[in-house]
């Protein structure tokens, strides 16, 4: 195990450049030096302009968001026991695609700006709601559940991409839904920072209960765990967090089934010693592929972020894939 | 001294009967073999008296406190329950296993206190573990994982102990290591329960025997006073011959019938 | 009997011999046999604006279900009436037009079934300049029969951009017309055109990509222009592009230097295209002094 006490530096250390570079790199080309300089400069300047107003917010947005994607993801694979779990089996994250689909759709998002993300929100929440009513009794049913609320969803953006008024519209929510951080503004940091911290606090009360998962339903309840708790603090905080997230950014992919197995060989296998490691790899990575998206040169449009992140992440799937097919009997 | 009390429990499945007015009692210092075909209602009778199934009718007390009034975090410090064929999901090292037995008296968050440190270094040598402390459960031997297991399960110094087929799959030195463990579990005064199918075995250790046949339960009491041919007969349908029931050198033989002769 | 059978078959061999080789060939840009045509259909946005401009309605089969909304803000009530059509292959056999004005876009079953029930198909260009408004007005005008009243249309709009080149600014302005997702109109565009035809220069037009190239935010901010021309679709729902693009810092940034434009003046080459080109100069009289502040 690659030095226990190294590895919350190395985290600090790589997430620090993750965020410098993402302050650094955009289409336009700005000294650093001069970014740096233009906080004394007289306001408003141009490299200032673009700090504080668009890296900035994107670069905070980029952290919440990868740090809930990682966080859900521990905590699922940890409730389930099993190491291809993710946000998205809990149906939270194509309810929230519905949601802004939807405020795409009937156009709110042209009243009010926030109206997607909120939409978004209500959505997560909504089919959060669903799975755990649907889905009670037991692990298997949840994930079922999950399964059936997540095909829901996307049944309803298709319609929504089906019978879309204009082809304006259908490319919009087609491009949406391959998710990015482009447009990051301050607002919907506001927005939407109070649900992902609540998220953040659910997730993180079900760690003593998954450690104790380690020895299966049954011993983990004689060890005084409600599984039933587990599991709505499990959804709930996956809803706040992953919902919300998914709400501003769309569909990414990933990012929530790659941190735990990338930080399990540094920290060890316990799931509660997971989480934190998990939340820090899941920004550091989705930081590091959103400078991408903005470094690697294009004609006309910009690569997606939830396109760059399946790409990424595809390859690294099917490595898991194969490490468990060598591990098993 | 613990003591239990299950009266007149019945478990329902589907309209049909799985337990059907079982009644028990129970105290500290026995070790109490449950034995019986299988589909008789063992491990579900288990769950019930563990606390993890509520029956359908009939009530269990813990020290005349009803068990389904206790709160899940006191119940599990007064007893253990150990499933059948228990396995580790996660590769984490023995040492963690353990320690997640005290999970009841963990904060919710922070590391293990010192003294519950000690406790699980205590345990480890208490079954022959502290050897292998460091390495990860998933690569132990059957009769290695079993130790561990009753390691988690005992940390917690629990008054209780029900352990479900504690000794399936296991070599004959790993059995008779493991169920002489718990014979002295309940010589140093804590309840012991486990459900087995080694017959000599229970014969030899147990203090007291209870037979479950198709939900009910048949006999209960002292190994030497229950455990005979004619009940063997009666309830597994064998014959067998039965010598020193209750002593340390107790034999249970099965005699070929003339058909298999 | 030998010689009605022989018959027989060769009809039944000819028939979709006949049928084929009607169909193979889109009749494109014939002008009108004999006579104006009366029964007109147009399945394309833009034709249905220009086709209810120069024909009364009672030539007139059917214009598209979009038209209704454009043709409240251009010439109210003019399509009172008017028979609507979807630009489905079905609908231009149950209403056997003598004549269909086309998008290059029409699909090849609709071009096949408009040789079926024998009525000529046109495909309209789309314009892209104000010489492309001329020669598509001009075109349409012959196709139904109408060039005096084509030629009057072509007229005003001559008029209006005389006098817009009476009126050039002496600082041109610096312009772009901008969306986050639509891209921005560069050289070669009807945008750049009217862009220019008011006395502006169009930022665009100086990236090396000709039509439409894609600007995000940061680039908008790095160049500076004195305003930025936003394209309001009047009718449709706006979107999520546009509602992106009002990015607080564009609003902060850019306060009192929007100007907003109809979209689909720009998008549908119309002789009425000029009037955007005129609302556009008045605008540009009306900026804050200066560059902006940044």
């Amino acid at each position: 195990m690659v030095g226990k006490r190294l590895w919350p530096v190395l985290a600090g250390v790589l997430l620090l450049t993750g965020v410098l570079l993402s302050l650094g790199i955009g289409r336009v080309w700005l000294n650093p030096l001069v970014l740096a300089d233009s906080l004394f400069q007289p306001k408003p300047n141009l490299a200032w302009l673009i700090l504080s107003e668009l890296r900035a917010p994107r670069t905070v947005l980029g952290v919440l968001v990868g740090a809930s994607l990682g966080l859900s993801g521990a905590v699922l694979q940890g409730l389930l026991r099993n190491p291809l779990a993710e946000p998205g089996l809990l149906g939270v994250s194509a309810g929230a695609a519905l949601g802004a689909v939807l405020a795409i759709y009937f156009g709110l998002s042209a009243t009010f700006l926030l109206a997607t993300p909120m939409m978004g929100i209500a959505g997560a929440i909504a089919a959060a709601l669903l799975t755990l009513s649907i889905g009670r009794g037991g692990t298997l049913t949840m994930i079922l559940a999950g399964v059936a609320v997540s095909g829901l969803m996307a049944g309803g953006v298709s319609l929504a991409l089906n019978f879309a008024p204009n082809l304006a519209a259908v490319y919009e929510i087609t491009i949406w839904l391959l998710g990015t951080l482009e447009n990051s503004d301050w607002d919907q940091v506001l927005l939407v920072a109070p649900f992902i911290l609540l998220g953040w606090i659910c997730l993180a009360f079900s760690a003593r209960d998954i450690d104790a998962l380690t020895l299966g339903e049954a011993q983990a309840e004689s060890l005084g765990v409600n599984l039933a708790r587990t599991r709505l603090l499990a959804l709930a905080g996956t809803a706040l967090s992953v919902g919300a997230a998914t709400a501003v950014t769309g569909s990414i992919g990933f990012i929530g089934l790659l941190a735990p197995h990338i930080v399990r060989p540094f920290v060890g296998h316990q799931p509660s010693r997971v989480l934190l490691p998990a939340a820090l790899f899941g920004a550091i990575l989705l930081v590091f592929v959103d400078v991408a998206t903005r470094a690697i040169p294009t004609a006309g449009q910009e690569i997606r972020l939830g396109v760059l992140t399946s790409i990424v992440g595809t390859p690294f799937f099917f490595w898991l894939v194969v490490k468990l097919r060598r591990l098993s009997p | 001294m613990s003591r239990i009390v299950a009266d007149g429990i019945s478990v329902l499945r589907g309209g049909r009967a799985i337990i059907d007015g079982v009644s028990l009692a129970m105290e500290g210092g026995q070790f109490i073999g449950l034995i019986g075909p299988n589909g008789a209602g063992k491990s579900t009778l288990m769950s019930v008296l563990a606390g993890l199934l509520a029956p359908e009718r009939g009530t269990v007390t813990i020290d005349g406190a009803a068990l389904a009034a206790f709160d899940r975090r006191r119940l599990a410090r007064l007893r253990a329950y150990l499933p059948q064929n228990p396995r580790a999901e996660w590769p984490v090292s023995v040492e963690r296993l353990v320690a997640l037995g005290l999970t009841p008296q963990l904060p919710i968050f922070g590391a293990l206190p010192e003294e519950m440190q000690a406790r699980v270094d205590a345990v480890l040598a208490m079954v022959d573990m502290a050897s292998r402390r460091d390495q990860p459960a998933t690569t132990l031997s059957g009769g290695e994982l079993a130790r561990a297991m009753l390691a988690r399960a005992l940390v917690g110094d629990p008054q209780v102990l029900l352990a479900d087929e504690p000794l399936a799959g296991l070599d004959p030195r790993h059995a008779l290591d493991g169920i002489g463990r718990l014979r002295g579990l309940a010589d140093g005064g804590k309840l012991v329960i486990a459900s087995v199918h080694e017959l000599t075995l229970a014969a030899r250790y147990a203090t007291d025997i209870a037979v479950m046949r198709q939900g009910r339960l048949i006999a209960f009491g002292p190994t030497a006073q229950v455990l005979t041919a004619a009940l063997l007969h009666e309830v597994f349908e064998v014959d067998a011959c039965v010598t020193g029931a209750g002593t340390p050198g107790a034999v249970v033989d099965f005699v070929p019938s003339p058909a298999q002769a | 009997m030998k010689r009605r059978w022989a018959l027989a078959v060769a009809a039944c061999l000819g028939l979709p011999l006949a049928a084929l080789s009607g169909a193979g060939s889109p009749k494109k840009a014939e002008p009108v046999q004999a006579g104006k045509p009366r029964h007109i259909m147009s399945i394309d946005l833009c034709n249905d604006l220009l086709l209810m401009m120069l024909v009364p309605k009672e030539r007139i089969a059917s214009v598209t279900y979009l038209a209704h909304d454009a043709v409240e803000v251009l010439m109210p009530g003019a399509d009172a009436g008017i028979a609507i059509n979807h630009g489905a292959a079905e609908e231009v056999v149950s209403q056997k037009p003598d004549l269909i004005l086309a998008s290059p876009w029409a699909t090849p079953v609709l071009r096949r079934l408009a040789g079926k029930v024998d009525a000529p198909l046109v495909e309209i260009d789309s314009a892209n300049s104000f010489a492309d408004i001329r020669r598509i007005t001009r075109q349409i005008g012959d196709l139904v029969g109408e060039p005096e009243r084509a030629e009057a249309l072509i007229a005003e709009m001559d008029r209006k951009l005389a006098y817009l080149e009476r009126r050039r600014p002496a600082r041109p302005v610096e312009v772009v017309a901008w969306s986050a997702t639509n891209g921005v109109p560069g050289r070669g565009t009807l945008t750049d055109e009217i862009i220019r035809t008011a006395g502006a220069v169009n930022l665009a037009a100086r990236l090396p990509d000709n039509n439409f190239s894609s600007f995000d935010i940061e680039e908008l901010l790095a160049a500076r222009p004195d305003a930025v021309m936003r394209g309001r679709a009047t009718y449709d729902d706006l979107s999520l592009g546009d509602a992106a693009s009002e990015h607080p810092v564009i609003r902060r940034a850019f306060k009192g230097r929007q100007i907003s434009y109809p979209a689909f003046l720009h998008t549908c080459g119309l002789p009425q295209s000029a009037d955007s080109a005129l609302q556009l100069h008045a605008a540009l009289g009306k900026l804050p002094q200066g560059r902006p502040p940044w």
